[in-house]
C-alpha cells in the first residue's frame, strides 16, 4: 500500500469539507471491504482517506408507517440480515444481503459503500432500483439533494457524487400488497463470488384482474451500471403474464445488455444467462406475487 | 503521519504508533506479537485472519489499525479462558476439524459470531457460517461437525 | 475379511497430537518466526516471458535507508536447481517466464524492500516466446534453453509391454480420444515463507516449510557449495504442503543468500498473489489415448501419449510420468502398453510435485475412457471394470507386485450406495432443464513407499525416560495430514503403553535420524514400520530387564497398558517406570534407546520403468451423483461416495480427512480450478478468481474405509494420503457424461465450458 494522510472527522460538515479540499486525491473510508484490498493490490492510491465512522446519525434503520424505510448509508449488511424490522417488511433485502461476499465482510460493508463503489455486479444495486429506491447526499455547508438510485450510477465505479458530497441515507419506499420479488445471482462457485450475470424481476399484482400492474427488471454485471429494462417491462405490464410474456421479455432484456468478457465469463455466455436468468426470476417474482397476500 | 492509538485486545489494553496504512492483522502480528492470527491472502478472500472486533467477527486484513482506535478485539490467544478450552476450541480437537491448522484460528472465531448471531441454525447455516473461510485440508466437512455439536450442545 | 484383533490404540480416532497448539494460536508457522534482528526479503520478478537481460542497476535501490542487502546473479555461485539443473536461482543472462527471479533485496521491513523493489533498473532485449508445447516442438520456435534442442527436455518416458499393433488389430472395438488438462495450484493457506539464519561459524539454520528436510540439505549445499553438514534445517508447522514443497525452490536459495550477505537473519514470504504466480502448479497435460477390448469386455491394448507443458525450468512436474504410468499400466487388467512422452519446454510458469503426482491426470484419462469403452460395447461401465478388476497375487505390466487389494469391494459398495442399477439408465427417462447422472472411477496409488530414489528409507529413535514415557523421534515429517499422530498410536501400541504416553520429535536435521521426504503417501507405512522396529528392540530390552525384576523367564513377559506382566503367572506386574529406573540407577546401569532404519524389501524401476517399487499399493473407488443444469451449463454434486482400501486405518477420523480433504481437491479439479494463463501470464493470481471450492461447494460425501489387513504394513495399515483425490474427478466426467449422453475432453468441467459443449451436442444433432 502507499502512504497515505487519515481523517477521522467528527461531523458530517468535516467530512464533506475535507472531501472537497482533496477532491480527485481522497477516498472515503466506510467498511473498507473494497477500498482496502483495492490499495492493498495498488489498483487505488488515494493520498487522503477519510473515515466516516465516527460520525454520528449516519447508521440507524427506521421504518416509517407510510413512507417506508429509510436505511442510514453506513448500516452494514449483517445489521441488515439480523433486522427484524426488514425480516418482517423487506424479506427480500435479507435475501440479498446473504448472498454478498462473507459474515465476516457483511460485518464491515455499509450499504452506502456498495451502493458508491459502483462496481456494474453489485449485489444491493439491482434490487434496490426495483424497489424505486432513492438516495440522499449531503454536501459542503449541508447542502442536501434526494436522487432516484435508478440515476445514481454513471458509468462502472462512478456515480452522480459531487465533489464534497457523501450518501447518507437511502429510501426504499414500501412495496405495494401483492408484490413479489427476485434476485439471482449466478455464480461459478456457490458463495465468494461476484456476480457472473445479476437478475432482479420486481411484480406488482392487480387484486381482482391479476394484472401486473407495476414491473421492474434490472440486470447486474452486464453493463457498466446496473440495468433497467424497459423493453422488457413494457411486455408484461397491464397484463395476465404467460409464459411466452416471460420467455418475451427475457429475450428483450438479453438483447438489451452490454456485457463485456472478463475472466469470469464471456460476453456471449452473459449474454445467454440474461435470457435464463430473466425468465427464471420473472417466474419466481410472479410465483411469490400470486402467494402474497 | 503516525497516529496514536488505543484498544484492548483479548482483555488487556494496548497503545501503539501506526501508519495509517498498517492493517489491524500486521498490527496484532508484529506489533503485539500475537501469531495466532494467521495472513492468508491481505484482501479479505480466505478469512484466515478472522478476529472478533466488538463482538463480530471481520477480516483483520481488510480494518486499519487506525479505525480500531478504541475497539475491543479478541484473537484466538484470547477464546480459552484460564487454561480451559472454549468449547468450539475442543470440538475442533475432539472431532477432527484440525489438519494443517492455518484456517482454524479464523474458523473457529468466525463460527463463534455465527453462533452468537443465529442461536438456531438450519443445516445450510453451517456452510453459510464458514464460507469466507477457506481450507484445502479439510474439505470442511468435520469443520461443520464440529460446529453443529457445539450448536446443538448449546440448545 | 480383516482380521480385527483387538487393538488398544489402533483404530483409535484419538485427537492429533499438535491439535490443541493449533486451536489456541500456539502453533508456530515460518512467518510467525521473529529472530532478533531479522530482515524481510523481496524478489524482483522478470517482466518478460522470454527475454535477454542486459543490465541490473541497483543503485539507487542501494541508497534506499533500511535496505541493508542486494543481490543478483553475479552474488550466485554458478550452480543450477532442478532435476535437469536447468533453474539457476537468480537469473542472470536470460529470463525464461514471467517468474523469474532476477534480483533480490532484504530491508528492515516488507514495505521498504517492496519500495526498493521499485527502484531497480532493469534493461531486457525481449526475445519471441512460446507458450504451446506443441508449437515449441516445431522447427523454428524459440529456443528456451541452448541445451535443449527442438524445447525437448532430456527426460523421457516410454514404456512397451506386449504386442499393442496385434492386439489393436483382434480388438472387436476402438476407441480414440485427446484429452487437455490444466494448470491447477495447492493454494496452501500459508503463503509460502522461509526464514535463514547464519551463525558466526558459516553454519546455516533454515527455518522451512521443506517436504524432504535431508534431500533439501543436499540441495541447498551443493547450489551453496558448503558442506550438508553445516546446514540445519528446522521444520516449524506447516501451512499446507501438498507436494509444493517437494523441490529445492529459488526462493529458499535466495533467503539463504541475502542472510549470508546482509549477515542478519532473513524471512522471505510470499504474496498470495507471488504464491500463485510464482510457484509451482500440478502438470498440465495433453494426452492423446487409445484403447481397446473384446467384445466379452476383456481389455486388449492402451496406447497413450501424454505432451508435457515443461514450462521454463524443471522441476517433478516433469517427472510425473514416473507415477502416471502406473495408472496406464496396472489399472484394471491390460496386458498390451504403449506409452510415451513429449516433455517441451515453454516460456510458461513450471510445475512441481502436487497431491497424486500425475497419478489424477493418468486415472483421469484412462477411466474416462472405460466409460467410453464401455458404451462402445454396450456393456454397462461397472461390468467393463469388474470384469477386468485386479486381485490380490496379481504382478502387472510394469510388474507391480499386487499383495492385498480391495478393489472389487469398493467397486461394489460404491455402486451400491450410489443406486447403480436404478439411476445409471435414467437418461432417456428424463424431462426438463436438468439432468441427472452417476459415474464412479478407481485408482492404484503406491501404498507401501515408493523406491523413487535409491534409499526409501526411514529412520527413528525411541527412548524412553525413567518414568516410561516414550520419546519417538522419527526422520518423517507433520506436514499437516496428522501422520504424527498415527506414528505414536503405533508406538505406543508396539510397547504396549498409551498414545498419549507417546511424544514425538520430527523437526530438525540436527536430531532426527534421515528420512527421503514426505510424498507417496509414504508416511505412515514407512516410518510407522520403522517406529515399529525401533519400539520393539526397545520393548525387547525391557522385558530382559523385567524378567530379572519379575523372576519370570523372558519368553513368558509382555507389556500392557504400562505393565510388564507375565503370561502364566498373570498377578506378577511391573509398571514400566520401575523397571527402567532398576536397570538405570545402579552399578553398571543402563537407559532404554534403539534405533531402526526401515528401508522396504522394493527395487527401482529398472531402464524400461519396470519394477516393484512399493511394498503394497492402495485402492479405491469414488462415485458422483450429479445433476447438469443445461440452460446454464452448471454441474451440482449431489452426493460423493468414497470406498477406500486403506489396510488398517491407525486412526480413522485422520484417515478420513484426508480422503474428505483429498475430495474438495479432486472437486475442485473437476469443476472449479484452472489457472488462466495468457502469453505466460497468470491472469487469475488470487482467490477471487482462482475457483478453489469453499463450504458451500462440498457436496454430501459417505466415506467407507475397506481395510485388507496388509501384512506389510505397521498394524496392516497401507497409505492414503493423496487417495481422496486422484479419481475424483474421473468419477465426476463419468457422472457428467452419463447426465449428458455425450463426453467432455477438458477440465475443469465450468459451467461455460458445459454449456458450449451442451450447444455444441445440439448443433451436431442438427
Amino acid at each position: 500500500m502507499k502512504d497515505f494522510e487519515y481523517h477521522s472527522p467528527r461531523t458530517l460538515e468535516e467530512a464533506c469539507q475535507l472531501l472537497k479540499k482533496y477532491d480527485g486525491k481522497a477516498r472515503v473510508l466506510a467498511g473498507g471491504t473494497d477500498l482496502i484490498p483495492g490499495m492493498y493490490r495498488r489498483e487505488i492510491a488515494p493520498e487522503q482517506v477519510i473515515n466516516l465512522k465516527g460520525i454520528p446519525g449516519l447508521n440507524f434503520i427506521a421504518l416509517e408507517e407510510s413512507k417506508g424505510l429509510f436505511l442510514g448509508s453506513l448500516v452494514n449488511f449483517n445489521e441488515i440480515i439480523y433486522s427484524p424490522i426488514i425480516e418482517k417488511h423487506y424479506p427480500i433485502l435479507k435475501e440479498v444481503s446473504r448472498k454478498i461476499a462473507s459474515h465476516q465482510i457483511r460485518n464491515l460493508a455499509t450499504i452506502g459503500g456498495n451502493l458508491c463503489n459502483a462496481a456494474p455486479s453489485a449485489d444491493s444495486a439491482p434490487v434496490l432500483i426495483a424497489l424505486d429506491s432513492a438516495v440522499t447526499l449531503i454536501g459542503p455547508g449541508s447542502k442536501e439533494r434526494t436522487l432516484p438510485l435508478e440515476k445514481f450510477f454513471t458509468g462502472p465505479g462512478e456515480t452522480a457524487l459531487a465533489p464534497g458530497e457523501i450518501l447518507v441515507q437511502i429510501h426504499i419506499p414500501l412495496p405495494k400488497p401483492r408484490t413479489g420479488i427476485s434476485y439471482i445471482k449466478q455464480m461459478t462457485r456457490r458463495a465468494l463470488e461476484i456476480a457472473v450475470v445479476g437478475v432482479t424481476a420486481l411484480v406488482q399484482l392487480e387484486k381482482k384482474t391479476e394484472k401486473c400492474s407495476s414491473i421492474r427488471l434490472v440486470i447486474g454485471a452486464c453493463a457498466p451500471t446496473p440495468l433497467r429494462v424497459p423493453a422488457a417491462e413494457e411486455i408484461l405490464i397491464g397484463k395476465k403474464i404467460t409464459d411466452q410474456d416471460i420467455e418475451a421479455a427475457a429475450q428483450a432484456a438479453s438483447e438489451a445488455v452490454k456485457p463485456i468478457t472478463d475472466v469470469r465469463a464471456s460476453k456471449l455466455y452473459r449474454k445467454e444467462m440474461v435470457k435464463v436468468q430473466c425468465k427464471r426470476a420473472l417466474e419466481e417474482a410472479n410465483s411469490r406475487a400470486q402467494a402474497s397476500s | 503521519m503516525k497516529h496514536r492509538i488505543k484498544l484492548r485486545v483479548n482483555g488487556q489494553d494496548f497503545e501503539a504508533i501506526v501508519n495509517p496504512k498498517t492493517t489491524l492483522v500486521d498490527l496484532l502480528r508484529d506489533k503485539l506479537g500475537l501469531t495466532g492470527t494467521n495472513k492468508g491472502c491481505g484482501t479479505g478472500e480466505c478469512g484466515a485472519c478472522t478476529v472478533l472486533m466488538n463482538g463480530s467477527a471481520v477480516n483483520s486484513c481488510l480494518v486499519l489499525a487506525v479505525d480500531a482506535e478504541g475497539a475491543e478485539i479478541t484473537t484466538i490467544e484470547g477464546l480459552a479462558h484460564e487454561g480451559h478450552l472454549h468449547p468450539l476450541q475442543q470440538a475442533f480437537v475432539d472431532e477432527g476439524a484440525v489438519q494443517c491448522g492455518f484456517c482454524t484460528p479464523g474458523m473457529i472465531l468466525v463460527a463463534k459470531d455465527f453462533l452468537d448471531k443465529n442461536p438456531h441454525p438450519q443445516e445450510e447455516d453451517y456452510k453459510t457460517a464458514i464460507s469466507g473461510n477457506l481450507c484445502r485440508c479439510t474439505g470442511y466437512i468435520k469443520i461443520i461437525k464440529a460446529i453443529k455439536r457445539v450448536a446443538e450442545s448449546e440448545r | 475379511m480383516s482380521d480385527k484383533k483387538k487393538y488398544s490404540n489402533i483404530g483409535r480416532s484419538v485427537p492429533r497430537l499438535d491439535a490443541v497448539d493449533k486451536v489456541t494460536g500456539k502453533a508456530v508457522y515460518p512467518q510467525d518466526i521473529n529472530l532478533p534482528g531479522m530482515l524481510y526479503g523481496k524478489i524482483l520478478w522478470s517482466k518478460h516471458p522470454h527475454a535477454k537481460i542486459l543490465e541490473i542497476d541497483t543503485t539507487e535501490a542501494e541508497k534506499l535507508p533500511g535496505v541493508e542487502a542486494i543481490i543478483t546473479a553475479k552474488d550466485m555461485p554458478p550452480t543450477k536447481l532442478g532435476f535437469s539443473q536447468d533453474n539457476p536461482p537468480l537469473k542472470g543472462d536470460k529470463v525464461r517466464s514471467l517468474r523469474d527471479e532476477v534480483a533480490a533485496i532484504a530491508a528492515v521491513d516488507e514495505d521498504t524492500a517492496e519500495r526498493a523493489l521499485e527502484l531497480i533498473k532493469v534493461k531486457y532485449k525481449a526475445l519471441p516466446a512460446v507458450f504451446d508445447p506443441e508449437e515449441a516442438m516445431k522447427d523454428g520456435a524459440p529456443q528456451i534453453h541452448a541445451e535443449a534442442e527442438g524445447n525437448q527436455n532430456k527426460l523421457h518416458y516410454a514404456f512397451e509391454y506386449g504386442d499393442v499393433n496385434a492386439a489393436k488389430a483382434e480388438s472387436d472395438v476402438v476407441v480414440k480420444h485427446r484429452f487437455k488438462l490444466p494448470w491447477v495450484k495447492h493454494c496452501c493457506l500459508a503463503p509460502y515463507s522461509c526464514v535463514a539464519s547464519w551463525d558466526g561459524t558459516g553454519k546455516l539454520t533454515m527455518y522451512s516449510p521443506t517436504q524432504i528436510p535431508f534431500l533439501y540439505q543436499r540441495d541447498l549445499a551443493n547450489i551453496l557449495q558448503i558442506p550438508p553438514s553445516m546446514i540445519r534445517v528446522i521444520q516449524p508447522k506447516i501451512g499446507g504442503a501438498f507436494g509444493s514443497k517437494l523441490d529445492l525452490y529459488p526462493n529458499e536459495v535466495i533467503c539463504a543468500v541475502l542472510a549470508r550477505k546482509s549477515g542478519r537473519p532473513v524471512m522471505l514470504t510470499y504474496t498470495r498473489e507471488e504464491e500463485f504466480k510464482c510457484t509451482p502448479s500440478r502438470q498440465p497435460v495433453i494426452v492423446d489415448i487409445e484403447m481397446g477390448a473384446k467384445k466379452d469386455g476383456t481389455l486388449t491394448f492402451r496406447d497413450v501419449f501424454f505432451i508435457l507443458d515443461n514450462g521454463a525450468y524443471t522441476s517433478w512436474g516433469a517427472t510425473i510420468p514416473y507415477v502416471l504410468m502406473h495408472s496406464i499400466t496396472s489399472l484394471y487388467k491390460c496386458r498390451n502398453i504403449r506409452f510415451d512422452t513429449a516433455i517441451i519446454y515453454t516460456n510458461n510458469i513450471y510445475s512441481g510435485a502436487m497431491r497424486g503426482y500425475g497419478n489424477p491426470q493418468g486415472t483421469f484419462v484412462v477411466e474416462r475412457m472405460m466409460d467410453i469403452l464401455a458404451e462402445k460395447l454396450g456393456m454397462d461401465a461397472l461390468e467393463l471394470r469388474l470384469k477386468n478388476c485386479n486381485q490380490p497375487g496379481e504382478t502387472t505390466p510394469q510388474g507391480l507386485k499386487i499383495t492385498t487389494c480391495g478393489l472389487r469391494e469398493c467397486l461394489e459398495t460404491v455402486a451400491k450406495r450410489l443406486d447403480w442399477r436404478r439411476k445409471r439408465n435414467q437418461r432417456q427417462k428424463q424431462s426438463g432443464p436438468i439432468l441427472h447422472g452417476i459415474g464412479l472411477a478407481s485408482f492404484i496409488h503406491v501404498g507401501g513407499g515408493a523406491r523413487v530414489y535409491r534409499s526409501d528409507g526411514c529412520g527413528a529413535i525411541v527412548k524412553l525416560d525413567d518414568y516410561g514415557h516414550v520419546t519417538l523421534i522419527t526422520g518423517s515429517t507433520e506436514i499437516g495430514t496428522g501422520s504424527e499422530t498415527g506414528l505414536a498410536q503405533i508406538t505406543a501400541e508396539e510397547l504396549g503403553v498409551r498414545t498419549e504416553d507417546v511424544t514425538v520429535i520430527n523437526n530438525d536435521t540436527a536430531i532426527k535420524p534421515w528420512d527421503v521426504g514426505i510424498h507417496a503417501s509414504r508416511t505412515t507405512f514407512i516410518a510407522g514400520n520403522a517406529a515399529r522396529q525401533a519400539a520393539a528392540k526397545v520393548k525387547a530390552k525391557i522385558l530382559k530387564t523385567a524378567a530379572e525384576l519379575l523372576d519370570e523367564p523372558e519368553d513368558q513377559l509382555d507389556i500392557n497398558d504400562r505393565k510388564v506382566y507375565s503370561k502364566r503367572n498373570p498377578e506378577k506386574t511391573s509398571e514400566i517406570g520401575k523397571v527402567i529406573r532398576r536397570a538405570h540407577f545402579r552399578e553398571h546401569g543402563e537407559t532404554f534407546m534403539a534405533e531402526a532404519f526401515y528401508d522396504p524389501p522394493t527395487e527401482m524401476e529398472d531402464k524400461e520403468y519396470r519394477g516393484n517399487i512399493s511394498v503394497t499399493y492402495g485402492f479405491g473407488t469414488q462415485g458422483a451423483d450429479v445433476e447438469v443444469d443445461t440452460e446454464t451449463g452448471q454441474v451440482r454434486i449431489v452426493k460423493m461416495v468414497i470406498a477406500n482400501d486403506v489396510g488398517r486405518a491407525i486412526n480413522p477420523v485422520l484417515v478420513e480427512g484426508q480422503l474428505e480433504g483429498g475430495l474438495s481437491m479432486g472437486i475442485g479439479y473437476a469443476l472449479l480450478e484452472k489457472l488462466v494463463v495468457e502469453k505466460g501470464e497468470i491472469i487469475n493470481p488470487s482467490f477471487l478468481d482462482y475457483k478453489m471450492p469453499t463450504a458451500k461447494d462440498m457436496p454430501p460425501a459417505e466415506i467407507v474405509l475397506v481395510e485388507t489387513d496388509d501384512p506389510g504394513g505397521p498394524f496392516g495399515a497401507k497409505g492414503c494420503g493423496e487417495a481422496g483425490t486422484i479419481p475424483t474427478a474421473a468419477a465426476i466426467g463419468n457422472a457428467v457424461a452419463n447426465a449428458l449422453g455425450f463426453h467432455l475432453f477438458e477440465l475443469p468441467m465450468q459451467p461455460e465450458v458445459v454449456l458450449s459443449a451442451i450447444k455444441a451436442q445440439r448443433d451436431k444433432r442438427g
